[in-house]
């Protein structure tokens, strides 16, 4: 998934009071500054591993490795617990809706690392690369990808428009 | 990116399907969405839709079978 993590991302910031109560956590406001900048930034985290590679200090293969897996999901929600309980609660979903929005692609989420290296895909669209213009547009000449991600934004407008966010105000 | 020249206009019916779906189940009987309001789920829903179109197109398995043959993350040669 690309351009439809920004709409998944989105769309669990609008779902923040649910989820934090839910946990038993201090209340976060829906779309709030504080929900937009944690769900965000916890949600784009694993695809941060480009950045090494980009750098030339990592493989390409380094690529949703260990930044998609349940053991950096937890490491996340670890290290937050004791800065901010919400916070740490918010991320660490995000970071699995992160992996279920990538288990489309042929790719493969190695969740299990370091215990097991299998793989798990679901196979819907094939991947292209991490980064770069041919991996864009390839990727949105497959199918799933247009249903998954455009779904993604029709959600992203329901929450709008149940929360009475501008254009649905 | 298509081979059938009816996929795109596919993919509108498709959107209509879903938008009116979504209203449907979406509006609420206090609070009717206004016609631009409507039109941005119909916008919306084509995205889905055309994807949806083109699940019967062979371009796109073509490509997804093309692409699952790459593996695009094998070390280069120039590193």
């Amino acid at each position: 998934m690309q351009v439809g993590h920004v709409a998944l991302a989105a769309s669990i910031a609008s779902f923040a009071p649910q989820i934090t109560e839910a946990a038993g956590v201090p209340r976060v406001e829906a779309l709030s500054v504080e929900s937009l900048v944690v769900v965000f930034l916890a949600h784009y985290l694993p695809n941060f591993d480009v950045i090494p590679i980009k750098l030339g200090w990592a493989p390409d293969r380094f690529h949703c490795s260990y930044s998609h897996t349940l053991l950096f999901t937890a490491l996340v929600g670890l290290a937050l617990w004791p800065v901010n309980a919400s916070w740490a609660v918010l991320s660490v979903v995000s970071l699995l809706l992160h992996f279920v929005a990538d288990s489309g692609s042929s790719v493969g989420l190695p969740l299990l690392l370091p215990f097991s290296k299998k793989r798990f895909s679901l196979y819907l669209w094939a991947d292209t690369g991490h980064s770069g213009w041919f991996a864009f547009k390839s990727t949105y000449q497959q199918a799933w990808t247009w249903i998954t991600e455009g779904g993604m934004f029709v959600v992203l407008a329901a929450r709008f428009y149940q929360l009475r966010v501008w254009p649905f105000s | 990116m298509f081979e059938y020249r009816r996929t795109p206009y596919l993919g509108l019916v498709y959107a209509a399907v879903i938008g009116s779906a979504v209203v449907w189940l979406l509006e609420m009987t206090h609070r009717p969405l206004t016609v631009v309001q409507a039109a941005i789920f119909y916008v919306l829903s084509y995205l889905p839709g055309l994807g949806l179109a083109m699940l019967s197109d062979p371009a796109a398995h073509r490509a997804k079978a093309q692409y699952l043959q790459v593996d695009f993350y094998a070390p280069r040669e120039d590193t």
